[in-house]
């Protein structure tokens, strides 16, 4: 129980520094976004009253205040770009970020922990090499051109997958079907899917595989093959639930910086995720926008570490609560 | 000091046996004089006439649009009739200039954190190892756009510097935990009881000890900072005014070349690629050496 | 056992996501087929309230439910379709001076709001008094020549105005009109609010109604609107002459209208070529020419010209910039081939006045062109020359040799202060290339006399606020949007427009143009108020106050095996004339 408590109050304090960091920030970079409101042929009176109205002439700490108070109670603000309530604007690109993510993180993880027990298993094995040098390969690809290379071929040379975007719009028309619509969107899926487990299972494989092979060193997997037990039931049950705790681990560590390269991916496949909304509202110093983007990213990433460090409790023997 | 020379000795020793043993540290490391060549190569191939080589400015007076490879333009040239080879030449330059100096910077203070965290403990430590794992839990390309922004002139210094700022907290922790098992051992303990002083004992009986897995971090650094710098050159944050290969590719990306001046798209995005994986593949040969549980049977 | 657990979970969660998205939408009645035609957009909209939409593609959706929009002015008074007369759009007849401050307009009867009531001189009255309650940002020019507007009968308006000038019938009679029945409520609830302007810009409007060919049917954000047509439209079946021999009727001929938004140009041209959509709404760049053209199904058109004129602005507060001499040297020394040759790939036209090539009438080619398409060294020997005569000096001469300049270092003033370093302001690389590129290669071209010259590529908000509201600059790259009808010669230039935030940023405030200007203003008849302009923009060209560059040509491609009937138009070919044209081919 302490350990989840912990876990909590660090999660707090975390979002707490992220929240002002994000807010000073903001208030730092130049430019005035009231530009969005204000033509040039207006008077001075009218411009510092419209101003005023965006809460733009408030000194900074009650600034800070109100942007704390607000945030608290949910309220993002007006984006100044979009015209209409932050959330609104971000709610559905945050939806469209985590379906791109949740399988993507999962699927890379099952697969590098399915090729990591393998490889341990095998080691010194001409497989084993040749997986390790396609997984460092992949593991340190340029993203945005892997995706490129992966849109020119799939998409543009041979049409297999459309080259970027979430959905066909006309198959989403007043009159589609459910089942229509569902596989048009896993249909827009499998490129950014396949670019994102492509760079990312090398991290998990090689955790594992160097996990499994100090597990395996471990005097009680000699007990239990002295028992007589398969192989197998040695390799899947025995040394790779103790060899998994430490993936856990570097997963949690690593979520933070793969969401981050979310970015690039839905830039290159268009894809209408807040990752791409955060580049583009900080370069319209959309400042609500921005800022709402970066912290939900910031949450997300908060959410996700806090449900890998329970189901790392839940894993771990030596930790009850 | 005897024992400062003989761990740099140690270290030497330990890189040439763990990349020499290793196929993969060997091919590591025959990328990375390659592009070493490339980079110092480059303004030599500027000079046989900086009017159209020159990477940012040069163009040949007779190409108008981006066209494929020739004698004089190996590569092709960009949609302004510059070389693209010379660009990718400077842009291996920057590369380099990027990539080592974020390196070095952010394993001297993930290392200096490390050391002081694990050494003294307590409070310091509970306080530091809080601010690396909120550094850590902090998206980081959207935390380095952000920041980015702050500065309207992005000059590449800029960009070295807050990389370098922001890419120290992974070796801090695993320095940390290193260090927090050295203080622990015999000669420690007996330079403690002759009455050395703390900064003493961790400049000269710890940081020796740790600077193999240092040296392992700052390669797995230059990789992130080649991999970063080149991400922010394509989504446009990076400095305009250099030919970077992220830039290079935003150029391509970004003038609607993708897909038909592969001569153009393929290079810079390769040598990110390559660059990287050399620098990774040095670090990887070099945890098997100091990890000898790693290694094969 | 928690591997299986860690499966079982993995699995679960999956499922569960997918089902979530595909569940948050749900079908209704079945569509029949019917001809749509699938527009592709660079940028998704910001919003459809039309007084705060800002950006180019949102127009683009908004004016073709309204009568008109900010960019594409139409009113009471609109453009013909090629030659660009001024004509009666939803007004009746021409606009009769009762004195030289009255004016009575009459409109046309039976035009429907897409609700289906009536469109009257009430809903006229109401949006330019909204406006000037409101000071709504981009229709403050359209209301402050107005005195007072009063409705004489439902389709007859009085306009009592300060002064009989041209600006009237260009700004206020082509602006947007807005429903009243729809508006005053939000009036009302603005009214009661404690910041109006603010609520009045952030109001979201859900169900956009106008006078436009098309109606709004739904929108799913960032990734697609959907129109269809009007058929109660007010030119409806009207044939109209084009101005130059051809006439054209307009429809609207397409059941609906699909926007679809890709968030880059790549992708956008990829999905055309593809046939995912029929058209992309959006300039293209010319390296995608070659490979559209080999496309059996598509027609690419690069022959009219783009509405913005690319050019750098001098802030004359300050030396060096200040002097004409300094500027006139500085405009010797820009290649303006170069950058069509090789930025544009030749698919531009290089601009001498501060005027659209592209609209014959009004530009006029034979103003100065600081030796435009002569050799390097001619021009640099120029600039130098020019520099040397008005007391400049170097630390190190910038010399000619055969044909090559040896680039000069440390340009000093007539009083021997040094120059100080002149920084070139833009917008960033990602958000116009050629801008950016364009300011990058002059500053390195200005280096070369010895000017220290750097560039600053900033984000547009930055842009505008140390431009226009600081006025803390040297240079500026930008493009002018240029209208129809050339009111920028005003306001651009107006010495009135030289405050904090006013649009002559530059400060010029020459006498002879002011003079000239203010009585081009007044002239009503066409041929006279061209010859006003050409003058202007010689004066313009003499005096520098910016050095016009280029004009994109607008390259649009569409899918002719879909649709026929395109009209070319100085936008380009994707427009709201031929949106309310075109018929599918059967």
């Amino acid at each position: 129980m302490g350990y989840l408590v912990n876990r909590l109050i660090m999660t707090v304090i975390t979002l707490f520094v992220i929240l002002t960091v994000t807010f000073t920030m903001f208030r730092l970079m130049p430019g005035d976004p009231s530009v969005f409101f204000i033509s040039p042929q207006m008077s001075t009176e009218t411009i510092a009253r419209i101003k005023a109205q965006f809460g733009l002439d408030q000194p900074i700490h009650k600034q800070f205040t109100n942007y704390l108070g607000s945030i608290l109670h949910g309220n993002f603000g007006h984006s100044f770009f979009y015209k209409r309530p932050v959330l609104e604007v971000i709610g559905e690109r945050l939806l469209n970020t985590i379906v791109l993510f949740l399988p993507a993180a999962i699927i890379s993880y099952l697969v590098g922990v399915g090729l990591g027990r393998y490889m341990a298993w095998k080691r010194g094995g001409t497989s084993e090499r040749v997986l390790i040098f396609t997984g460092l390969s992949f593991w340190t690809f340029f993203v945005p051109w892997l995706g490129l290379l992966m849109i020119w071929v799939l998409s543009y040379k041979f049409g297999l997958f459309p080259v970027g975007g979430m959905i066909t719009p006309d198959k989403w028309l007043p009159g589609s079907t459910l089942l229509g619509r569902a596989l048009d969107l896993l249909h827009h899926l499998v490129s950014p899917l396949v670019c994102y487990v492509l760079t990312w299972f090398a991290g998990n494989m090689l955790i594992m595989r160097n996990s499994m092979l100090e597990t395996i060193g471990e005097d009680y997997i000699l007990t239990v093959r002295a028992k007589g037990l398969s192989e197998r039931k040695i390799r899947n049950k025995h040394a790779a639930r103790n060899a998994i705790l430490p993936v856990v681990t570097a997963f949690s560590m690593s979520i933070a910086y793969s969401i981050g390269g979310c970015v690039l991916l839905e830039t290159v496949f268009s894809w209408p995720g807040i990752g791409r909304t955060m580049v583009d509202s900080v370069l319209l110093r959309d400042y609500p926008l921005a800022q709402a983007s970066f912290i939900l990213i910031a949450t997300v990433v908060l959410v996700a570490n806090l449900i890998t460090d329970i189901l790392y409790a839940y894993l771990d023997p030596r930790i009850r609560y | 000091m005897r024992i400062g020379t003989k761990r740099k000795f140690g270290l030497a020793h330990l890189l040439f046996k763990g990349i020499s043993q290793e196929a993969l540290g060997k091919i590591g490391i025959a990328i990375i004089i390659l592009f070493g060549v490339m980079a110092l190569v480059s303004p030599f191939v500027i000079n046989i006439d900086p009017d159209v080589y020159d990477p940012l400015i040069g163009v040949d007076p007779l190409i108008f649009s981006s066209q494929g490879p020739t004698l004089t333009h190996p590569l092709g040239t960009d949609h302004l009739g510059r070389d693209v080879l010379s660009q990718l030449l400077k842009g291996s330059q920057i590369a380099f200039l990027v990539g080592i100096t974020v390196g070095l910077m952010a394993t001297l203070i993930g290392t200096a954190i490390g050391l002081i965290s694990g050494y003294f403990r307590g409070a310091t430590d509970s306080l530091l190892m809080r601010i690396t794992d909120i550094i850590l839990s902090i998206p980081s390309l959207p935390l380095l756009i952000m920041i980015l922004c702050v500065f309207e002139h992005r000059g590449i210094w800029v960009i070295v510097m807050v990389l370098g700022l922001t890419g120290w907290p992974i070796t801090a922790r695993v320095i940390r935990s290193q260090t927090l098992s050295l203080r622990e051992r015999p000669f420690v303990q007996s330079a403690r009881v002759s009455g050395a002083s703390d900064w003493r004992i961790i400049l000269i009986h710890i940081a020796p000890n740790v600077l193999p897995l240092t040296f392992l971090y700052m390669t797995i650094g230059v990789t992130y900072a080649i991999l970063t710098e080149a991400g922010l050159g394509f989504l446009g944050f990076s400095d305009p005014t250099i030919s970077s290969w992220g830039m290079m590719l935003q150029w391509c990306f970004s003038t609607g070349h993708t897909f038909k001046a592969l001569y153009w798209m393929i290079p810079p995005g390769l040598s990110i690629s390559l660059l990287a994986l050399s620098f990774y593949l040095v670090g990887y040969s070099l945890e098997r050496e100091i990890n000898p549980r790693l290694r094969e049977p | 056992m928690e591997m299986k657990k860690m499966r079982t979970i993995v699995i679960v969660t999956m499922l569960l996501c997918f089902g979530m998205v595909t569940a948050l939408v749900i079908p209704s009645s079945a569509m029949a087929k019917e001809s749509t035609v699938k527009i592709g957009l660079v940028m998704e909209p910001q919003t459809l309230n039309p007084l705060s939409a800002e950006s180019e593609q949102n127009w683009h959706i908004i004016k073709m439910i309204y009568c008109g929009g900010y960019i594409d002015p139409r009113g009471l008074y609109a453009y013909t379709p090629k030659s660009l007369e001024w004509i009666p759009y939803m007004a009746e007849s021409m606009p009769q001076w009762l004195d030289d401050k009255t004016v009575v307009v009459k409109l046309k009867k039976g035009i429907k709001w897409h609700d289906g009531s009536e469109f009257t001189a009430e809903d006229v009255k109401f949006t330019l008094d909204f406006f000037g309650e409101f000071e709504a940002a981009n229709y403050y020019n359209t209301i402050d020549m107005l005195e007072k507007v009063e409705v004489v009968d439902p389709y007859t308006i009085k306009f009592h105005v300060k002064e009989k000038t041209t600006l009237l019938y260009y700004r206020t009679f082509m602006t947007l009109i807005l429903q009243k029945a729809k508006w005053s409520k939000i009036v009302t609830e603005a009214r009661k609010n404690e910041a109006p302007q603010k609520y009045i810009f952030n109001y979201v409007i859900k169900n956009p109604v106008g006078t436009g060919p098309f109606k709004f049917v739904e929108e799913k954000q960032g990734q697609y609107i959907l129109l269809e047509k009007n058929d109660d439209w007010f030119l409806k079946g009207q044939t109209i002459s084009t101005g130059d021999g051809g006439s054209v009727t307009y429809g609207p001929f397409v059941d609906r209208i699909l926007f679809k938004f890709y968030g880059n140009l790549s992708s956008a041209v990829l999905a055309l070529k593809g046939g995912e959509i029929d058209t992309i709404w959006h300039g293209l760049d010319a390296a995608f020419i070659p490979e559209l053209k080999k496309v059996k199904h598509l027609t690419v058109s690069t022959k009219p010209y783009y509405h913005d004129v690319k050019f750098a602005g001098f802030n004359l507060r300050e030396k060096p910039l200040s002097d004409k001499m300094f500027r006139k040297a500085l405009a010797y020394a820009i290649d303006k081939d170069f950058l069509i040759k090789r930025l544009l790939q030749g698919y531009g036209t290089a601009s001498d006045a501060i005027e659209n090539p592209g609209l014959e009438f009004w530009y006029n080619g034979n103003v100065e062109n600081y030796f435009r398409g002569k050799s390097e060294a001619s021009r640099y020997s120029k600039a130098i020359s020019i520099l040397k005569e008005a007391g400049y000096t170097w630390d190190k001469e910038p010399k000619i040799e055969g044909s090559r300049v040896i680039p000069g270092v440390g340009i000093k003033m007539s009083d021997g202060k040094k120059v100080r370093t002149i920084e070139i302001i833009t917008r960033t690389q990602a958000t116009n290339p050629q801008e950016a590129q364009s300011a990058i290669l002059i500053s390195q071209w200005w280096k070369k006399l010895g000017v220290d010259t750097k560039t600053n590529l900033v984000a547009f908000p930055t842009l505008i606020n140390n431009v226009w509201w600081e006025n803390k600059f040297d240079v500026i790259v930008f493009g002018n949007i240029i209208e129809p009808y050339p009111v920028h010669l005003q306001y651009y230039f107006d010495v009135k427009e030289i405050y904090q935030y006013g649009w002559n940023v530059m400060a010029y405030k020459e006498d002879r143009y002011q003079k000239a200007m203010y009585d081009w203003l007044k002239v009503f008849d066409w041929d006279e108020a061209r010859k006003g302009a050409f003058r202007l923009q010689e004066i313009l060209a003499d005096d520098l106050p910016h050095i016009p560059l280029f004009v994109l040509k607008n390259i649009h491609a569409y899918n002719h095996t879909r649709f026929k009937g395109w009209i070319e138009q100085y936008n380009g070919v994707v427009n709201k004339d031929s949106l309310s044209c075109i018929r599918p081919v059967k």
